[in-house]
């Protein structure tokens, strides 16, 4: 994930090198490298440098901020979801002969932020169970296929999403962001 | 000899920028390379012959740099290099000084001067056939020196047809000749001709060559037409060199061959006719160039006669009237060029007085024709004494040759005269022409051509004695001939005396002849050659109208059909298979579940209804396969496998977008579906039998296990990745340039109607919306806007490409390698433009399509070139490990400069399928919508 680095990013023969973006690519070099050496450091940041530099993005305000120990409660949260609605959905899927339960809900997002939202709409993509069909990002509404879930459908899913949300904001939003959900 | 033609070769490359620098008086120094070939000739001369050289080229092709001058070649030399300078000369001022094109033109003189000094002096047929189509090639270029000029493109084109086609046959005729003596080289294969087998048919083939190339009947009508080419040009090539070509050809092999009748007589009797049509139709021809073409043609009709008979004394006669034609022609060609420069018509019914303004002029112009006519003391009239002498005696054959040729000498006479009364006579009640002056450059070459005509005769007693060694080679030694000024034989000397007769009444029956020769434009070669190409124009639109229908469903079973032939062919006449194929059902359990849900999805496939939802069924089989490889255990193949299926997928979709979504039914197929559904049946059988089959027919060990040995001495742990950059890089680059061709192909197609191929920027006006959020530098029109993709691909957009160069990095010693990069790359880019359109992709893309696809094909193709350069053998690789501080052991190679070549390369072409199924789509889309 890149992030946006704002208009007075360091220029290097000419062009914005923003430097966030920079340090972002070599942490991911070092991962997909596996060791943390010279070398290693050296080469990222050399990629890093080209890449950025060869094939540049727009410059633009960072509209994304880590928190670092809410980001591993999201991640935390995040897993633990990941867990429960897998299961949900094979207990679904093994009960042959059963049609399993599903609802179109609609959601409200609060965020006025595209990127909050883009990242909600991304985790609840990733979890089995839930779909997003629709994203009007504009009027911040997502509609939502939901499976395997019974009882109050609407309203669950409703809470549920909201509070993702705000764990999303919490842990990657900026100061702004945070303070619409307050 | 190398040098000589090296020295065309740079000064041909050069002339451009001579042309440039010096205007018309560059053709002074491109003079100086056939001037040097003429010294060289001189000095073979004095010296002795022959010389000879020899250079392996190809060895494995028995092809070798073999050159050799004997007597016959070193007339042949001395005529093409003197010549040549002198014409040479004579464009310095021929043409004026701003003329346009003139740098290519004199680039194509010289060359042609250079391979037309290489075909005369070649000693092996295949480097003779080269230099052969290289006058061919160069010739078409020089006959449509004017490419505005409609007569002159069709006259290049048709002297490109006919001599390429005759080209082509001799072409084979030599590999059957060679293949049947065993060798190559011509010395060899005249001193010890082969015969019997394939002999005949290869030398009817070697004969339909030359005679195309000398424009002998039935081939003549290209050199008439061909006089739509620069003046200077028909001097050389139609007179002194090219079309000579045909007939060194046929004096070279005759000594050999002379005595197969079959091909003597054809020759003879072909050579016979052309003389006399040749000639004929040269007294109904007004302008005074195609007067001399057609007079041309019938000369070359009669050398073929002389060398063909294969007797010592008729090429003795030959190789004189060789020396004689190329001077007076050329010399009369010259002085048609300054007529229709300083007159502005070389039309004799216009031109009127000549004689009187121009009187030098008109005295070169006689001694030549005097020349050609074979009036004395001129060295023509030596030269045809020889012949008439040569013919003499024999069988009834002989006398008919004699006689036929006599009758051409006498037409011969006829269209000399009518050249000069026509070009500088005064006809009563016509106004004499008013004449610009000329220049003493142009002058020069043809009044130096038409005295040596004349100064060469006394020597001719000598000329004669240096033909020997060539006479020699003949075993026939027919009736005696002597080169003399006066040889003072009666019979020849009353022979030449009716000929001249007969040609001065001939002329002067003036029209009444020409009313005659109209009755034989039924054979007009030239109608036929044009309702030839016009049948073949109309049989291949016919063909290409029944055969390619346009209809894919029709080719791809016209492909399966063809595999089940073949599958059905081998089934029946292949080797029996001893052992029954051992079929191992699994090896992992993943293996079988993939199966099984492939097999379910192409059973599916035929059953979906829309376009879209067969792409996406066909990708899946794609992933499947994927999966498959896998579990297999080769982690390359499944990437590689997986990020095709992705990119193809992605052309898919943007394809689609131009068709229905649900295919429209045919009214009525023309293949049922059940047949359809059993090639399909049958195809897949073929398909899969043959790799059962083929796994089974395995007898030797495989050679993985011995490929870890070279993979690690190439410095790659990984061994795919050493196969494909290293051991196997040859066919990488050969795959990778098919890649880049077949992408250019579709891209053109797309750009069909487009003068740019480059993307359009945004126009001016195009910005976001005010107040909206913007992550691109562009975005789909309001209503199509994919917000969430545009924040996805901003976020992912730089990952992805250093994702690609982590690949490019560790193809070397894990999975990876440049091509997958590249596609990697290229798919950051599709991110971009999927999320923005066309203006993003025109953005984000680094730079053209065209250029990345250059420097990679440069990259690589400069790795081989280096490996060829240090190593010894193209594309051998390098390593050396640098030990650089703090850092440590750096490896560096120079297949990674070949892997990156191929990323380019690749990421080239995603980016042209983009801009060309992608933008350009769109913008046909949009406008049509409009």
């Amino acid at each position: 994930m890149s992030r946006p680095d704002g208009d007075r990013a360091p220029r290097l023969f000419g062009r914005p090198v923003p430097p966030r973006t920079v340090a972002w690519l070599t942490v991911v070099w070092l991962l997909l490298w596996g060791e943390l050496s010279v070398a290693n450091v050296l080469g990222g940041l050399l990629a890093a440098l080209a890449v950025v530099w060869l094939l540049p993005l727009p410059a633009r305000k960072p509209a994304l901020r880590i928190h670092p120990a809410r980001l591993l409660v999201f991640l935390a949260v995040f897993a633990a979801d990941l867990v429960i609605s897998s299961a949900r959905v094979a207990f679904w899927a093994l009960r042959f002969g059963t049609v399993p339960p599903m609802e179109i809900v609609e959601v409200r997002l609060r965020t006025s932020s595209e990127v909050m939202a883009v990242l909600t709409v991304v985790a609840l993509s990733a979890l089995p169970g839930s779909l997003v069909l629709e994203a009007r990002l504009a009027d911040g509404e997502l509609i939502l296929h939901v499976l395997g879930l019974t009882g109050d459908v609407q309203g669950r899913t409703r809470e549920d999403v909201a509070k993702l949300e705000a764990r999303i904001v919490a842990a990657f939003g900026t100061t702004a962001d945070r303070e619409e959900l307050r | 000899m190398e040098p000589l033609l090296i020295l065309h070769a740079v000064a041909a490359v050069c002339a451009p920028a001579l042309v440039r620098r010096f205007g018309r008086d560059a053709f002074l120094v491109l003079a100086l390379p056939p001037a040097c070939g003429f010294a060289y000739t001189l000095w073979a001369v004095v010296t002795g012959t022959p010389v000879a050289s020899h250079h392996d080229w190809a060895p494995a092709l028995g092809l070798g740099l073999s050159f050799r001058a004997d007597a016959l070649s070193l007339l042949m030399m001395t005529l093409v290099t003197g010549i040549g300078a002198l014409v040479l000369l004579y464009c310095s001022r021929y043409f004026s000084a701003g003329e346009e094109g003139l740098g290519r033109f004199g680039g194509a003189l010289v060359a042609f001067a250079g391979a037309m000094l290489g075909l005369v002096a070649a000693d092996d047929l295949l480097l003779l056939y080269v230099f052969w189509e290289l006058t061919t090639l160069f010739s078409y270029l020089l006959i449509g020196q004017d490419p505005a000029s409609r007569a002159g493109r069709r006259a290049a084109l048709q002297a490109l047809t006919v001599t390429t086609f005759g080209g082509l046959a001799m072409l084979a005729g030599f590999v059957m000749l060679g293949e049947a003596a065993g060798t190559y080289r011509i010395s060899q294969l005249v001193a010890h001709p082969p015969a019997g087998g394939t002999v005949p048919a290869a030398l009817a083939l070697v004969m339909t060559g030359a005679l195309s190339k000398s424009a002998i009947f039935p081939f003549s009508m290209w050199l008439p037409a061909a006089m739509a080419a620069p003046t200077p040009v028909s001097a050389y090539l139609h007179a002194a060199a090219m079309v000579k070509a045909g007939v060194y050809l046929l004096a070279r092999l005759s000594p050999a061959f002379g005595e197969a009748v079959p091909w003597r007589v054809a020759a003879v009797s072909l050579g016979l006719l052309t003389m006399v049509l040749g000639g004929w139709r040269a007294l109904r021809e007004n302008d005074l160039k195609r007067l001399l073409a057609y007079g041309t043609v019938s000369q070359l009709g009669f050398l073929t006669v002389l060398f063909d008979t294969a007797t010592r004394g008729a090429a003795l006669a030959g190789a004189a009237m060789l020396g004689a034609h190329a001077l007076f022609k050329a010399s009369l060609f010259l002085v048609v060029g300054i007529v229709d420069h300083a007159a502005g018509t070389r039309d004799l019914r216009e031109l009127s007085g000549l004689r009187r303004s121009a009187p030098w002029l008109c005295a070169v112009a006689t001694a030549a024709a005097a020349s050609m006519a074979g009036l004395p003391p001129f060295f023509g009239f030596s030269a045809k004494e020889a012949a008439f002498e040569s013919l003499l005696g024999g069988g009834l054959g002989r006398s008919a040759t004699l006689a036929g040729v006599v009758l051409g000498s006498a037409l011969t006479a006829a269209y000399s005269l009518r050249f000069l009364t026509g070009a500088f006579g005064s006809p009563p009640g016509r106004e004499p022409t008013p004449l610009a002056p000329y220049g003493a450059a142009t002058f020069l070459p043809p009044a130096l051509l038409a005295v040596l005509g004349l100064a060469a005769a006394p020597f001719a007693s000598w000329y004669g004695r240096a033909m020997d060694p060539y006479t020699a080679t003949f075993a026939v030694p027919g009736h005696d001939a002597h080169l003399a000024l006066w040889s003072g034989a009666p019979v020849p000397l009353l022979l030449s005396a009716a000929a001249l007769a007969a040609g001065a009444l001939l002329f002067a029956a003036g029209d009444r002849g020409a009313r005659a020769g109209r009755l034989l434009r039924t054979i007009d070669s030239g109608r036929v050659y044009w309702a030839l190409v016009r049948g073949t124009n109309r049989f291949a639109g016919q063909l290409t109208g029944v055969v390619q229908r346009g209809s894919l469903p029709d080719y791809l079973m016209i492909a399966f059909a063809t595999l089940a032939g073949i599958a059905a062919f081998a089934l029946l006449h292949g080797p029996v298979t001893t052992a029954g194929p051992v079929v191992v059902l699994w090896k992992r359990a993943e293996q079988p579940v993939v199966g099984v849900l492939l097999a379910a999805t192409a059973v599916l496939a035929p059953f979906a209804r829309s376009h879209i939802v067969l792409a996406l069924l066909v990708g899946l089989t794609g992933y499947g396969t994927a999966l498959l490889f896998l579990a297999h255990g080769s982690p390359d193949l499944a990437m590689t496998q997986l990020l095709v299926e992705t990119l193809s997928l992605v052309a898919f979709v943007l394809v689609l977008r131009r068709l229905p979504i649900v295919p429209e039914e045919e009214q009525r197929p023309r293949v049922p579906p059940a047949v359809r559904a059993a090639l399909g049946l049958v195809t897949g059988l073929v398909a899969a039998g043959a790799g059962v089959l083929a796994v089974n027919a395995r007898s030797e060990t495989p050679i993985g296990t011995l490929l870890a040995g070279p993979a690690e001495r190439s410095g790659a742990t990984n061994i795919v990745s050493a196969l494909l950059v290293d051991i196997r890089a040859w066919d990488t680059l050969g795959e990778t340039t098919v890649l880049v061709v077949l992408t250019l192909g579709v891209t053109s197609l797309v750009f069909l109607r487009r003068r740019t191929y480059a993307l359009e920027r945004p126009p001016a006006g195009h910005r976001r919306p005010p107040g909206r959020t913007y992550w691109l530098t562009a975005t789909l029109p309001p209503g199509e806007r994919a917000a969430v993709l545009e924040v996805v691909a901003r976020m992912i957009f730089h990952t992805l490409l250093l994702v690609s160069v982590f690949l490019l990095f560790t193809g070397h010693g894990s999975v990876g390698g440049g091509f997958a990069g590249g596609i990697v790359a290229g798919l950051s880019l599709v991110v971009r433009y999927l999320a923005g359109g066309r203006y993003e992709l025109a953005v984000a893309a680094p730079t053209g399509a065209g250029v990345l696809m250059g420097l990679g094909l440069l990259l690589s193709v400069a790795t081989a070139a280096l490996g060829m350069a240090f190593g010894g053998a193209p594309l051998r690789a390098f390593s050396a490990d640098l030990a650089v501080p703090l850092v440590g052991k750096v490896h560096l190679s120079t297949v990674l400069l070949f892997d990156l070549g191929i990323y380019l390369t690749v990421l080239g072409m995603v980016q042209d399928i983009l801009r060309s199924l992608g933008a350009e789509l769109d913008r046909q889309i949009e406008e049509e919508a409009r």
